[in-house]
């Protein structure tokens, strides 16, 4: 029989997960090795039960991971922004959702999660001009004309690109 | 009375730490910073932080090293990313690259991370051809080291370039006389006197 652990979000929801599942989470990995044997619920209060059902999902998904990705893995996520097909399904949420998922994910330390979810964000980013960008994330843009013309000046250089 | 604070509701960066924004950051282009720079403030802040240039200048030029000769990171970037291109490392087209005379090694103080290396020879000729030149000015450079046991001195060096199909072309032997004597273990540079400048119509 696998162990489970019961992980309790912010609204006070209870999750049975299996142990090696929740340990895709490098915070919770850590507790579990610090607090040895142990029935008592781990609670998470920065992440709701709508996020952390996701979470667990895509824990769930990528069981057969290897934990620790190889040096290789890590340098091919840095150059491109290419998501899986399960992972890009995965992530077409709100973008509320999304947020809340990258913070959740900053917070457990599930660094190959945050990177989906950092890689979508820049995603929407690409190729946008900033009014598209500041309506893409309901920004609200408050740069005086002045600060504007500064901004540019001080990155010119890339417009060279 | 007013809100205290101006931001709004439901923006999802509000709540996102700056070691997350600088994550998505260092994925994007250089333009698309600028781009979230002109849209939100804490990224235009960050865009005048080294911090994010220290990352991306990892991500995008890993053999880069700048903290060695005190550059901060923003200039290397910006160096390293101005339109550049280079025989040395992966395009050169070197006769007998088969590691016998010529060979590619890993080199730190490249700006690439590798050069080819000649192990011995009488005479050589090395060229290269560059596809799709975006228009603009190039300083023509020749970066070469002698180290060893080799003789340091060069006879007759001839050094150009040529358009193809935009009908320009300069070849220049630098220096004096036909001897060049060379440092041992330095770098030497020739540059061509006269910058190629590639218009819309030559490039492609």
């Amino acid at each position: 029989m696998t162990t489970k652990v019961t992980l309790t979000s912010s609204d006070n929801e209870n999750f049975s997960v299996n142990k090696e599942i929740t340990k895709r989470s490098i915070l919770i990995k850590n507790m579990l090795e610090d607090v040895g044997k142990s029935d008592t619920p781990i609670p998470l209060p920065n992440v709701n039960s709508k996020v952390l059902r996701k979470v667990i999902e895509w824990c769930e998904y990528h069981c057969m991971d290897p934990l620790a990705p190889t040096n290789e893995n890590t340098e091919n996520q840095k150059q491109n922004t290419d998501i899986e097909d399960w992972d890009q399904k995965f992530i077409e949420v709100d973008q509320e959702t999304l947020f809340k998922i990258i913070l959740a994910t900053n917070y457990l330390n599930i660094k190959p999660l945050l990177d989906i979810g950092c890689k979508t964000i820049t995603n929407m980013i690409k190729g946008k001009s900033p009014e598209e960008i500041y309506k893409t994330f309901n920004i609200v843009n408050n740069f005086t004309p002045k600060e504007e013309a500064q901004i540019r000046k001080e990155n010119k250089w890339a417009e060279d690109q | 009375m007013p809100p205290l604070t101006q931001t709004s509701a439901n923006c999802g960066f509000d709540n996102i730490p700056n070691e997350i924004l600088v994550n998505i950051l260092v994925l994007v282009s250089p333009l698309d910073v600028l781009q979230a720079a002109l849209a939100y403030r804490r990224i235009a802040d960050l865009t005048r932080s080294d911090w994010l240039w220290q990352l991306k200048l990892v991500a995008d030029f890993p053999s880069a090293h700048p903290e060695l000769s005190g550059e901060s990171y923003l200039s290397a970037y910006i160096r390293l990313s101005s339109p550049k291109i280079y025989l040395a490392s992966d395009q050169a087209n070197v006769t007998w690259l088969d590691n016998r005379y010529w060979s590619r090694i890993p080199e730190l103080e490249s700006e690439f991370g590798q050069i080819v290396s000649l192990r011995w020879v009488w005479w050589m000729a090395a060229d290269g051809e560059f596809r799709n030149v975006r228009p603009g000015q190039y300083e023509v450079v020749w970066r070469f080291k002698v180290v060893g046991n080799a003789r340091r001195s060069l006879y007759r060096i001839r050094f150009g370039y040529e358009v193809i199909d935009g009908n320009m072309s300069l070849e220049e032997q630098p220096g004096e006389g036909f001897w060049h004597t060379l440092k041992e273990s330095e770098w030497t540079e020739y540059r061509l006197s006269q910058r190629i400048i590639i218009t819309n119509a030559d490039a492609g």
